[in-house]
């Protein structure tokens, strides 16, 4: 059953057409990993899949419902199922990272204040973090920025967890430790996810599918051994330098 | 051959000089187009032909030819379509986002009658807008009333009529500058801070954070501002009356010698409840304008004003000036209506 379905997208922005028909589908419990040169809309496709941006002609579907014409309730009820890991984490900087957690709890259930706690000292510790709930933003590393939003974006139980660029600005070492992160919350909750990557060495370990886009279109879609051993030139540039483990620094940039 | 007016074509720009070089391959001849030595005639056919596609170079620069020239259907030049084509969407774009920000205060309105209101951070932004001015509205309008009472004893005492120094500088603070200048100081002050806080939300997508999470960002970031705004203006601009009463009759009563019985005596007959009420209404409305401002050029910081940290300085700019300029018009405009 497909959980993600994006039909013929089209965007564009101040004239440059981002999107030139995009078609991508995400099964339910599957794991995507969405690659591309930078500026190629990954993040923005992210965001029209959240709903954060609509489509210029094309549909978004998430779980059976369209994303792209949804308002009001509809859109939040989507949206209760669906976890967004920001780039630069988007903590609320003037909350500590307990009530950062705990923000999505307190207002959108009716728990008490106990077993909120108990739900965000929980979810803490799964992503590493014990210790440190009373620290702000401002006060942490971009490693646990990263877990803090990580924790933040699953104590809702989402079905859909979307992650833009989890490994960006961090080490190699506690980028992976990120991955393996994600790798493990997935076996926990099974929900289906698409990352944004560039860290194709370490995250094609952990997916079950890979989607390349390539000027406006999904240029390439496969597991990730497919992509590997794919004769196009384009993706081999892409796959076969970066696969090296240089993440980022071994692609290359358009001029 | 080169006649006077070669002199005229250099000292002028390049576009010029560009359509003079046309003109003389077009017509094969020297730059004497004008065939005399004027230069003034020469340089206005120069313009003329620069405006609109011209192919009869030896054409007389008579009244008629002008408005032959205008009357017939032929394009204007590129460059000319373009300018009107650019200035036509720069005015619709304006257009477009004072709608923008229209609908803007009509949702941060509708969500603030609508429940529920965010308690905590409505209590936050008391104290951020009401409470931590306080200071600096004490300063300023004790300074404001002092000044007044020199300024107005000295213009009152030329005419022999310094008893109504009161009545003055109660009037001017009461119906004008309490009013105005709190405002003006809590635009810098708060709103300023309003439009970067909710700007560099903004930036680093903690608003589209909100969105995602199923939770209104107006409820969280405008409506609580606006409520406490509306609330802390009057209050504070009472205080800055107040207080500025008090500066002025430190001047004029203590130091110039207007009695205290006079002073106030003469206050509080001239002064009428309708006075003080347009002094609320205009306060409240300030508050409203300074909000509304500010946390729009804040909300759209990234989309109307550029990205990163530029993005932010320039919105928080034109927050405080726009806010500033339209706290004054409105001031007018209020003081029509309710003269």
């Amino acid at each position: 059953m497909s959980m993600i379905k994006i039909e013929n997208l089209y965007r564009s922005f101040d004239g440059n057409e981002v999107f030139r028909g995009i078609s991508l589908e995400v099964m339910k419990g599957e794991v995507l990993a969405l690659i591309g040169r930078s500026g190629c809309g990954k993040s923005v496709l992210l965001k029209h899949v959240a709903g954060l941006m609509k489509p210029e002609k094309g549909r978004v579907v998430v779980n059976g419902r369209e994303m792209d014409v949804a308002k009001g309730r509809s859109l939040t009820a989507l949206r209760d199922r669906l976890g967004f890991l920001f780039q630069g984490g988007a903590l609320f900087d003037s909350m500590n990272v307990f009530e950062n957690v705990a923000f999505p709890l307190k207002e959108k259930t009716k728990l008490s204040d106990r077993r909120i706690q108990a739900r965000v000292l929980e979810e803490l510790d799964n992503v590493g973090l014990s210790g440190s709930e009373y620290k702000y933003p401002s006060q942490i590393s971009g490693g646990m920025v990263k877990r803090a939003a990580l924790a933040r974006a699953l104590v809702g139980d989402p079905e859909i967890m979307l992650f833009d660029e989890p490994t960006t600005g961090l080490d190699p070492v506690t980028g992976h430790d990120i991955i393996k992160l994600i790798d493990s919350c997935h076996w926990r909750l099974h929900f289906t996810g698409i990352i944004v990557t560039h860290e194709i060495s370490t995250v094609f370990t952990i997916v079950d599918r890979v989607a390349m886009l390539h000027e406006g279109v999904v240029w390439a879609d496969g597991t990730p051994s497919e992509l590997f051993s794919s004769k196009d030139p384009i993706v081999r540039a892409f796959v076969g330098e970066s696969g090296s483990g240089e993440g980022e620094g071994g692609m290359h940039e358009k001029v | 051959m080169k006649c006077a007016c070669d002199r005229y074509i250099f000292k002028s720009d390049t576009h010029t000089i560009i359509s003079m070089r046309y003109l003389k391959t077009e017509c094969g001849k020297s730059p004497g187009i004008c065939g005399d030595s004027d230069p003034i005639t020469a340089y206005i056919s120069l313009l003329s032909r620069f405006f609109l596609t011209s192919r009869a170079c030896s054409a007389k620069l008579t009244p008629m030819f002008f408005i032959k020239r205008f009357s017939t259907t032929q394009p204007l030049n590129h460059s000319a379509i373009s300018a009107i084509r650019r200035s036509g969407a720069f005015t619709l774009e304006y257009v477009r986002r004072m709608g923008i920000m229209g609908l803007f205060l009509v949702k941060a309105v509708l969500f603030m009658v609508i429940p529920p209101i965010k308690f905590n951070r409505f209590l936050k932004q008391i104290r951020f807008i009401g409470l931590q001015s306080v200071v600096l509205i004490l300063l300023t309008g004790g300074f404001t009333g002092m000044v007044l009472g020199f300024q107005g004893f000295y213009s009152l005492s030329k005419f022999g009529s310094d008893a109504f120094l009161g009545p003055m500088v109660g009037l001017a603070l009461i119906k004008e500058l309490g009013p105005v200048l709190s405002a003006l100081m809590v635009t810098g002050r708060a709103g300023s801070a309003i439009t970067a806080e909710i700007g560099i939300m903004r930036m680093s997508e903690q608003i589209d954070a909100l969105e995602l999470m199923g939770l209104n960002p107006y409820r969280y970031l405008v409506v609580p501002n606006l409520l406490a705004a509306m609330i802390c203006l009057p209050l504070l601009t009472a205080i800055f009356d107040v207080v500025g009463i008090f500066g002025g009759y430190l001047i004029g009563g203590k130091l110039l010698g207007v009695g205290a019985g006079t002073y106030f005596g003469e206050m509080a007959s001239y002064v009428e409840m309708q006075d003080i009420m347009e002094g609320f209404y205009k306060s409240l409305s300030f508050g409203v304008i300074i909000t509304w401002v500010c946390c729009f050029k804040g909300y759209y910081a990234g989309i109307f004003t550029g990205f990163g940290s530029e993005g932010v300085s320039k919105a928080t700019t034109q927050a405080v000036v726009l806010s500033s300029v339209l706290i004054l018009v409105w001031d007018y405009f209020m003081t029509s209506i309710l003269f």
